[in-house]
């Protein structure tokens, strides 16, 4: 938790006020991009800089050109960076190895000396938002001419860790409004928000320590204390990540700038849509952009949007991480989004029926809704073999 | 800054100055606050620094708090006996009722006080050490008491192992003595290579950086609190009103305050020992290690002192490093054997050259002014509960082989008074 150091303590309380007294806005803005280039290169260390400098450059650049072939390239690069930094040990030893182990080992070999010992602070994060830059750029969106614009953009402090993942329409206007109006209520607001997101934290790291605990005993609680344990990983999960973005979001408004909100009261989503646009909403909204709708969205039929949906919600558990659970955890949203959406036009009338019968029961579909999303989480942060066990556990039918 | 645009409902409600004002006011009054109560007293009937009240369970006393413990229940006027080191001489396996430290102090007599700051895991002068090195110049006559293994000193930082942070708080706070060799080593470790504490997923090592990357971070947090006491304020919070975190330990009671969380004085099971098989030879082969070139045979066939081996020098180096010179006067230094249960599966060659090893470490140690005791020889199999710990035969025997030693050290810091 990088806010959460002395270092950091001791960096946002010489840049805030150098940057409040800063008369000219300009100097604002170059004073804020030295501040967040202190920032990354301190955290992430040369190595976990150099990357994000050589993706960024050729985002600008191509940018540029405006050339869609171009766009298309450094998209791929992008993506392929993101690849190579974060999944190339599971797809060498677990996808590939688990068809051809010898051949996957090997493959490993020979691209582990290439690879750093972790993979660059925040790539994932620093990849989302090139490809989204490159993206909209070749959709015909105007670039960003200034470099300083576009390199704020890049490494926004704030946002590099944990997001929200920003899309520069929106951020530079706010950027350069913040510049020019930043006030006492701007960093007041912030300050509440952090103020927020640290109590969150604090409760966060709290139930980490409690679920930590008792998880390896699971099995041997009773029925009540499993259930306990159930709900405390959904929150602690919700209060962990909402909080991180609360601090980011009120660190951006203290600079003047407005990052758009991530979390929207997710746990009272009454039905399982409603939840997607109410959790980590600067990330869904990316996948919906950039990954469902360019492979073909609802436009095709059923079928295919069912497929694409799974694809869109795969790629959104793997970007978590590169292990299987992650992959699993996405497609197990994926189809309950899939049923979700078309359980009323498949069942027929009675599919209509119960959507109606929702309707008018929220209370039951935010209960189930909940029950489903916190299933999920149990495939989130246990090994598979671990998260079925403890399902089970839960319902009282696990026999060791 | 210009007038304040229009935000949502919530942001509306915030007067700023108000609050600015608010926080700068709260600010300061936990800053005074925090060193109001740096000099009292939080643990009124405190025996020993049990697992909730240890970094074991996520609390961390500070020098300041230890010293007003110190303070209160150490009168200058007798002789203050400051148990520091291991777990071995906090009496983990020991219940209050047969603590090795209570039998200390009925053997010494009321012209003694024994204070136990012995703590799990720490290595060389950590913790109690550096709370001594903070009491040396107001109380004249104190005897420090600490442990080290049979044949070398703890790998250990200049600054510590576990307990970094508590070398840092009083470095920051004026407590230690100096030391040169300390100062030097510290200096070098600044630029020494270690890994990189960044976990990763890929199962690669971590990367290296330089220790004061790390340290720098320790040093930071203790440079703040010199001057803001939040440590000292939160952990008055945390024993006297409410626990803010909870902990293994605390899994029954939070968040109630732990000063309401007494240590439970339940003893052990009798009979109750850990000797793990599955460790059995890890445990040999450390033994075997600690004797590793230390000694060669003589003419006679006797284990002697092998000069040529470089363990003997960097024990007396690193033993240096941790205590300064005035503390190593002061310092009883116990040398703890293993347990029979292991030493008797050692050859009777080798046990022997434990022995020898065992002597050389005592003579090493006085060489550079400690008084050192070797606590292990004639010690039954009973006395121990696993590897190194003693249980409260153990204890009890410990106490009564220092005792006559403390006492030697006080007359002696007595006739050297002018």
């Amino acid at each position: 938790m990088l806010f959460l150091t002395y270092w950091f303590v001791l960096f946002a309380a010489i840049t805030f006020p150098l940057y409040w007294v800063m008369p000219w806005r300009p100097v604002r803005l170059v004073l804020l991009f030295l501040f967040c280039a202190v920032f990354h290169t301190y955290f992430a260390g040369p190595a976990g800089v150099l990357p994000i400098i050589v993706l960024g450059l050729t985002s600008y650049l191509i940018g540029l050109t405006r050339k869609r072939p171009l766009c298309l390239a450094g998209i791929l690069l992008c993506v392929a960076s993101l690849v190579f930094y974060k999944y190339t040990r599971f797809l060498c030893l677990e996808v590939f190895g688990s068809i051809w182990s010898h051949g996957g080992l090997e493959s490993y070999k020979h691209l582990h000396p290439l690879l750093p010992a972790a993979p660059p602070l925040a790539i994932s994060f620093f990849v989302f938002e090139f490809v989204h830059y490159l993206y909209e750029v070749r959709q015909g969106a105007e670039p960003l001419r200034s470099p300083l614009d576009f390199a704020l953009f890049s490494v926004f402090w704030p946002s590099i860790v944990a997001g929200p993942v920003k899309r520069y329409a929106q951020f530079v206007p706010s950027l350069h409004e913040g510049s020019k109006n930043v006030c006492q209520r701007d960093v007041a607001v912030g300050l509440v928000l952090l103020a927020a997101g640290l109590v969150k934290k604090m409760i966060a790291d709290n139930l980490t320590s409690y679920v930590g605990f008792w998880s390896p005993t699971f099995q041997t609680l009773p029925l009540g204390q499993r259930w306990l344990l159930f709900a405390a990983v959904g929150f602690r999960i919700l209060l962990d990540f909402s909080g991180y973005s609360d601090m980011a979001i009120g660190f951006a408004r203290m600079f003047g700038v407005r990052l758009p909100a991530n979390f929207n009261w997710p746990y009272l989503a009454t039905s399982l849509t409603d939840f997607w646009h109410r959790w980590h909403i600067s990330l869904s909204t990316w996948i919906r952009d950039y990954v469902y709708i360019p492979i073909g969205g609802s436009r095709h039929g059923i079928v295919r949007k069912v497929l694409n949906g799974l694809i869109a919600f795969a790629l959104c558990g793997l970007w978590h991480g590169a292990a299987w659970n992650f992959l699993l955890w996405g497609l197990y949203h994926g189809l309950g989004l899939a049923v979700c959406s078309n359980y009323k036009t498949a069942l027929g009338k009675p599919g209509e029926a119960l959507g109606r019968w929702f309707a008018s029961n929220r209370i039951v579909g935010w209960a189930l809704t909940l029950l489903f999303v916190n299933v999920g989480w149990l495939l989130f942060f246990y090994p598979v073999p671990s998260a079925v066990q403890m399902f089970l556990g839960l319902v009282g039918v696990y026999r060791p | 800054m210009t007038p304040p645009p229009s935000g949502s409902a919530w942001e509306r409600l915030i007067a700023p100055r108000a609050l600015f004002a608010g926080i700068a006011v709260a600010f300061v009054s936990c800053c005074v606050a925090g060193h109001v109560v740096s000099n009292r007293n939080l643990h009124h009937h405190l025996e020993r620094f049990f697992v909730l009240l240890s970094p074991l369970d996520l609390y961390y006393p500070t020098t300041s708090e230890v010293c007003a413990l110190a303070h209160q229940r150490l009168d200058p006027a007798k002789y203050s006996v400051v148990v520091g080191g291991s777990s071995i001489l906090q009496g983990g396996n020991q219940n209050l009722s047969a603590l090795w430290t209570r039998r200390l102090q009925q053997r010494l007599g009321d012209q003694y006080q024994v204070l136990n700051l012995a703590l799990f895991g720490v290595r060389g002068n950590e913790f109690g050490g550096i709370a001594a090195e903070g009491l040396c110049r107001d109380y004249e006559r104190l005897v420090f008491v600490a442990d080290i293994p049979v044949g070398h000193w703890w790998q250990a930082d200049p600054d510590g192992n576990v307990y970094k942070y508590f070398f840092w708080d009083a470095y920051y706070k004026g407590r230690l003595l100096p030391n040169q060799e300390r100062d030097r080593r510290l200096q070098e470790e600044r630029d020494e290579m270690e890994p990189a504490s960044t976990s990763t997923k890929t199962g690669a090592a971590a990367p290296l950086q330089p220790k004061s990357v790390r340290q720098g971070e320790i040093q930071r947090e203790m440079a703040a609190d010199n001057l803001l006491y939040f440590n000292e304020l939160w952990n008055v919070v945390t024993m006297r009103y409410v626990s803010t975190v909870w902990t293994p330990g605390m899994r029954c009671d939070f968040p109630r305050p732990r000063a309401r969380v007494p240590e439970s004085d339940t003893p052990p099971p009798p009979d109750e020992h850990d000797y793990p098989p599955e460790v059995n030879a890890t445990y040999l082969d450390y033994l075997r290690g600690t004797m590793n070139g230390r000694c060669v045979r003589d003419a006679q066939g006797h284990w002697v002192e092998n000069k040529a081996c470089p363990g003997w020098a960097k024990l007396e180096r690193e033993a240096c490093t941790c205590f300064p010179e005035e503390l190593r006067r002061r310092t009883v230094l116990l040398v703890m054997w293993a347990s029979p249960y292991y030493l008797r599966q050692l050859t009777e060659d080798e046990q022997a050259c434990y022995a020898a090893v065992s002597r050389l470490t005592v003579q090493h140690l006085e060489a550079v002014g400690f008084l050192s005791v070797e606590a292990g020889p004639g010690f039954a199999l009973e006395d121990y509960r696993d590897f190194v710990h003693l249980g409260p035969t153990g204890g009890a025997r410990l106490a009564d082989t220092i005792a006559p030693r403390i006492r030697d050290m006080s007359q002696r810091q007595d006739s050297a008074k002018p």
